[in-house]
Parts: structure tokens; C-alpha cells; sequence
């Protein structure tokens, strides 16, 4: 049974409270209580005139093409990035888990990537990406014959981001699915050999299974950092074009209420997001919990 | 169905460290190996170097007739029960069993026979939808057990099987091994640590020390002829009692540290007058003498009683020297009430003393 604990004083545990709670209030209780506030009004273009217009907001979105295609580009955008981060990250851990000279090098190495700011890593893959001097577009150019333009083509400035949000949290993948793989008791794998499975096998029919609550959890993880944490990526990049292209829906309540100054209409794309990352974090709660157990 | 023939095989890790020092083993056909030792005795490492699951850096390890030293795992027709069971946890019972034939490629039928039949003969019938964690500990032993028979091996190796069940589903899992191996009459391999489990179910014994096999037989001769010190204080519980002591100039008689006397064997074996050995006797070979003279001082400090036995703990000054703290078992067969702190004489039963030889450790 846990323990309870008792104060002798009412007050003293609401003042230990109280530090946390002022910054749950401060940061994301009154934030998000303002973009519920703003999603349900409409400024004019000075900010002199403020209308109630109920959900009128939310069905313009709704019925707006280019925010249904900023949805299909953020979906494409997280499931490239998780699909991308999640393989390669796997790919490296199972590698450092076999490894047995110099380990702890290769493993503090691949985690090096996750303390870059998303920032200075979507610049980092511009620079290397970029048409003019960039070597990646030069060995693409001349190697492959492809001309690489991320400025011009919706593809490529598409692959420069999914590639830049995925280079930084193949780091987060790594560290889990290495945790994962040292979880596996080692006998079973044995077993599997005596049992006459070939290393192939072994991995998709005991290893990747066994990883699988890792797998899911870091699924839910990556969709939620592609939708919500690569703001930065994206601004110092490709800030959401050409045309479009790159414009996530986290992009665009920037995009939209900063640059476009449509506060309502860009409260309410928050809104909508909210409930998006409710929802994935319910997800998580309820199915991780009972995957665990296999 | 296969002999198993080890020879010379040593074992050193790459850091330099020399864990089996040059075994020699043949085993027959159907036999049942244990191999025993305290840990870090090397047992483990060498039935993993069978199983193919450590490399052999030196002799050979022969499979039937094939010498296995660099076949894979699965090409040596081996099957192992690991110490955790290793079952695979998101695969169910029937699964479990079938991995490794469905590996092999056998048809769904066969596969479906053999299962059927380790399943009856495990009684894991009614089970065989299950995931390991639905199982008891014993019924998931019996998946692991089910799991080697299905795929009728030449061998079966036992790594430390039972370590994780308790005392009285030991017992029960110990016969029933036993009892399996017999029917099947599959070669086997056993590791444990467990000196009782090795006396009752091996056909013959390895004692393992520091990866040296101190001695192979049958666990009768083990126990009655022990080879050396490290042996005969291995097998049998509770431990046989050591003293130095040094044969007297007629060659008959032994003179211990505090000047009392023991018969010495009268069975031919001569043992030249004035050398000091080291004395090795059991505890159900030492009695209460009404001789208090040239008899061993035995204080009482705890009594256990058992029932069917009682074993007395005590101080003897003969003991002393040889670096035991002193203290000597006795058990005597029956109930007897003594307190602590009583001062008997004992006198050990010269037909079954054991000597060593003080420096090496080896019986003379």
C-alpha cells in the first residue's frame, strides 16, 4: 500500500503546489483558454473591430482547399518522418547492440544529433541540400543526374524537411530501441538459433515483435514531434513553400496569424490541433498500456 | 540418438581468461550427464560450447559421429531447456513448440503430430492456446521441456532447468525429467549447481572446479571414492568433515591435532608411517565411543532435528588446524535429545575414511 502523507499545516502542500500549477496556468491553461477565446471571433485587418461569429471560423477552414491540402501535406510530412527516423534508427540499434568493441563511442555519437536545435539542423540540411553549393545536390546532380531544387520543386523542399526533422530524432528512435533490445533476454534469441531460425528470421519473428510496445510508442512519439515540434525546421528552411508544399498545419497558425494576421482563423487551426494531439495522447495512454503485455 | 565425445576442450575468452581447461567426456548413447560445480566453475560455458552457443578454442566436440566445433547451433541436432525457459512470450504454447519444425521446414501435418504427442506426454493438452505468462512455473518448465522433444534431437542439454522453481516443484520436475529422459532415451546434458539434483538424476557425474573436471563416475562412486578434497566436500549433504592428522609409526593408526586417534583403514592401502594428510569423513561416519580416551572431544553447539536424522554442529580442538573454524557434523540416524554445550567422544568408522594428500588435494 503507498503511504500517504500527512502535512501538519493545510496550507503547506497547496504552497508546494502552487509553483507548478502558476506555470500550468501561465503557459498552457490561459494560452489555451486564448485560443479557444479567439478561435470563436473575427478582427478586421487594423485590429479595430472584434465580432463574435461562433464556429464560423471552423467551417470556413473546413471548406478551405488550401488548409485540407496543408492536412495532407502534414500527414504525408509525419508518416515520411516517422517512417524514415523509426527504420534508420532501428537499423543503428540493432547494429550497436551486436557491437562489442568501442560501443559506448558509436552510441554516444548517434545520440549527439537529438541535442542539435531543429533550427540549426533544418539549416544544416539546407546548406548540404542547397542547389547552388550544396554537396548532396552536387552529388545528386552529378552522380544521379537529378536536378535537386528544393526552392522550386514541392517534392524536394518536402524531402529537405521530412529529411532534416527525421535526421534529428533518429537520436530519441535510437536510445529507445536500444533500451528495447537490451531488454530482450539474450537465451531467447539463443533458443531461436538452436531452433534453427537464420538471423533474418530471428529478427521479425522474436526480436521485432518483442520490440513492439517500443515500436508503438515511439510511433505515437514521432507523429506528435513531426506535427507539433518541427516549427523551427520548417521556418528556417523552406518556411512552408514553394507554393505550399511545406506548409504543416503548425506552420500555418504561424503563418496565418503572424504573418496573415488572421487571429481567429488561426486560433482556430490551434483548436484543431489541440484536439489532434489530444487525441494521439488518449492513444497512447490506452493502448500502450495494455500492449506492453504481449 | 547420438554418443557425445568431448576431447581436450578448452575454452579461453578473448581477454585472456582460461575458463575450461581441457575436458574429457565421452558420452554413450542415452546416457544422462550432470555436469556439478559451484559457480564460475565453468559447466555452463562448456555445455554452451556443445549447444554451439560459444565458440571452442581448442579440441573437439563430437556429435554422433560429426565434429560439430564449427556447425551453427541449429545444424548440431541439439535441443536446450535454458535456465529462464526462454519461451517465447508473444508466441502461444503451441507456437512456442512448433518454431523450431516450422524453421526446418517439416510439413504442417507433421508438425501437428509431433506437438500433439509432446503435448500428451508433457500434459500440456489442454494448454496449448496459452502464452507463457497464462502458465504456472512448472507448466511453463514442461512447454520448455516440450519444446526440445518435439523436435527429436540427438541431444538434449539442460542449462540449470529447475533453478527457478520452488523447493517442492524441484522435486517434482526432477523425476519427471528423469523419468522422460528414460522413455525417450535421448542423450543428455545437465547443468546444476545443485549437488542433490546431480546425485539423483545422473547416470554418471562431472564435478567441475575452476574448469577442470575433478572427477567423472557414477554418483555412488563419487560419493564413496572421492577423488579429492574439493569432491568429497562438494558431493554429499551435509559436507564431509576435513582434519589434518599424521599416520603413526605403525602405519595403522592416524594421530589428530589434538592427540586423539582414528583407526585407519584396514583394506590394503598403505600409506607410509610419519606423512601428514588431510582426513576426509562424513558426518553419518562419525559416532558417539565410550572410549573417552583416544577419542575425538566433540562440543555440541547446535543440535537439528530432522526426524529421520539428527545433526549435531560442534567445536573440536582435532579440527582446529585445518582452517574449518573448528566445526564438525555428526549425524546420527533416529532422534536423540543433547543439549548444547555436552562434550561427547566420537570415533569415525575406519572403513570409511578418506585421505588426502595435504598439498595436492588428491585422494592417496
Amino acid at each position: 500500500m503507498i503511504k500517504r502523507v500527512t502535512f501538519r499545516h493545510k496550507w503547506l502542500p497547496y504552497a508546494l503546489l502552487a509553483p507548478q500549477l502558476l506555470i500550468t496556468l501561465i503557459f498552457f491553461i490561459w494560452p489555451a483558454s486564448q485560443a479557444l477565446y479567439q478561435s470563436v471571433l473575427q478582427q478586421d485587418a487594423f485590429g479595430l473591430r472584434t465580432a463574435f461569429v461562433g464556429l464560423d471560423n471552423f467551417a470556413y477552414l473546413f471548406s478551405d482547399p488550401i488548409y485540407l491540402e496543408s492536412f495532407d501535406v502534414t500527414i504525408v510530412f509525419s508518416v515520411a518522418v516517422a517512417l524514415l527516423s523509426l527504420s534508420f534508427a532501428l537499423m543503428l540499434a540493432v547494429m550497436a547492440d551486436r557491437i562489442i568493441k568501442g560501443a559506448t563511442t558509436y552510441k554516444t555519437l548517434l545520440i549527439w544529433p537529438y541535442a542539435v536545435a531543429p533550427a540549426i539542423a533544418g539549416v544544416l540540411w539546407y546548406f548540404m541540400f542547397n542547389p547552388a553549393v550544396g554537396i548532396n545536390a552536387w552529388i545528386l546532380r552529378t552522380v544521379f543526374g537529378y536536378d535537386w531544387n528544393h526552392t522550386l520543386n514541392g517534392t524536394d523542399a518536402l524531402l529537405l524537411i521530412v529529411i532534416a526533422a527525421a535526421w534529428k530524432q533518429i537520436s530519441y528512435n535510437f536510445l529507445f530501441f536500444l533500451a528495447g533490445l537490451q531488454a530482450i533476454p539474450r537465451s531467447l534469441i539463443e533458443a531461436a538459433a538452436i531452433d534453427g531460425a537464420s538471423p533474418f528470421k530471428r529478427f521479425w519473428t522474436i526480436i521485432f515483435p518483442l520490440l513492439s510496445p517500443t515500436t508503438f510508442f515511439l510511433v505515437v512519439v514521432n507523429i506528435v514531434y513531426a506535427f507539433f515540434d518541427t516549427f523551427g525546421t520548417i521556418h528556417a528552411t523552406t518556411r512552408g513553400g514553394p507554393a505550399g508544399a511545406t506548409n504543416t498545419l503548425v506552420y500555418k497558425v504561424f503563418n496565418d496569424g503572424f504573418i496573415g494576421l488572421d487571429l481567429g482563423g488561426s486560433a482556430a487551426q490551434s483548436v484543431v490541433l489541440m484536439v489532434i494531439v489530444v487525441t494521439l495522447t488518449v492513444v497512447q495512454f490506452r493502448y500502450i498500456e495494455r500492449r506492453v503485455e504481449y | 540418438m547420438a554418443n557425445l565425445q568431448i576431447s581436450g576442450v578448452e575454452k579461453v575468452y578473448p581477454n585472456g581468461f582460461k575458463a575450461i581447461h581441457g575436458i574429457d567426456l565421452k558420452v554413450e548413447d542415452g546416457e544422462f550427464i550432470v555436469l556439478v560445480g559451484p559457480s564460475g566453475c565453468g559447466k555452463s560455458t562448456l555445455l554452451r560450447m556443445i549447444a554451439g552457443l560459444e565458440t571452442v578454442t581448442g579440441g573437439t566436440i563430437q556429435i554422433g559421429d560429426r565434429v560439430v566445433n564449427d556447425l551453427e547451433p541449429a545444424d548440431r541436432d541439439i535441443a536446450m531447456v535454458f535456465q529462464n525457459y526462454a519461451l517465447y512470450p508473444h508466441m502461444s504454447v503451441y507456437q512456442n513448440m512448433s518454431y523450431g519444425l516450422r524453421n526446418r521446414g517439416f510439413p504442417k501435418a507433421a508438425i501437428e503430430e509431433r506437438v500433439q504427442k509432446a503435448a500428451s506426454i508433457l500434459q500440456l493438452d489442454g494448454l496449448l492456446d496459452r502464452r507463457p505468462r497464462q502458465l504456472s512455473g512448472g507448466q511453463r518448465q514442461r512447454v520448455a521441456m516440450g519444446r526440445a522433444i518435439v523436435r527429436e534431437p540427438a541431444a538434449f542439454l539442460f542449462d540449470e532447468p529447475l533453478s527457478n522453481l520452488d523447493a517442492k516443484l524441484r522435486v517434482q520436475m526432477r523425476v519427471e525429467i528423469k523419468q522422460l529422459q528414460r522413455r525417450l532415451g535421448t542423450t543428455s546434458v545437465y547443468v546444476t549447481h545443485d549437488q542433490i539434483e546431480a546425485m539423483t538424476m545422473a547416470d554418471r557425474l562431472v564435478v567441475m572446479n575452476a574448469g577442470v573436471a575433478e572427477q567423472i563416475g557414477t554418483p555412488i562412486d563419487l560419493y564413496e571414492k572421492p577423488s579429492s578434497v574439493f569432491v568429497g566436500g562438494f558431493i554429499g549433504s551435509p559436507a564431509m568433515n576435513f582434519m589434518p592428522g599424521q599416520v603413526e609409526a605403525d602405519g595403522r593408526h592416524l594421530t589428530l591435532a589434538d592427540g586423539s586417534r582414528l583407526v585407519l583403514p584396514a583394506d590394503g592401502r598403505t600409506v607410509e608411517p610419519g606423512r601428514s594428510v588431510t582426513i576426509g569423513v562424513r558426518p553419518e561416519h562419525l559416532m558417539p565411543s565410550s572410549d573417552t580416551d583416544s577419542a575425538l572431544k566433540f562440543e555440541i553447539v547446535l543440535v537439528e532435528h530432522l526426524g529421520a536424522d539428527t545433526l549435531l554442529y560442534g567445536l573440536a580442538s582435532a579440527v582446529q588446524g585445518a582452517g574449518e573454524g573448528g566445526l564438525l557434523t555428526v549425524r546420527m540416524s533416529g532422534h536423540h535429545v543433547m543439549p548444547a554445550g555436552t562434550v561427547i567422544p566420537l570415533v569415525a568408522d575406519p572403513s570409511h575414511l578418506h585421505l588426502f594428500d595435504v598439498a595436492t588435494g588428491r585422494r592417496i
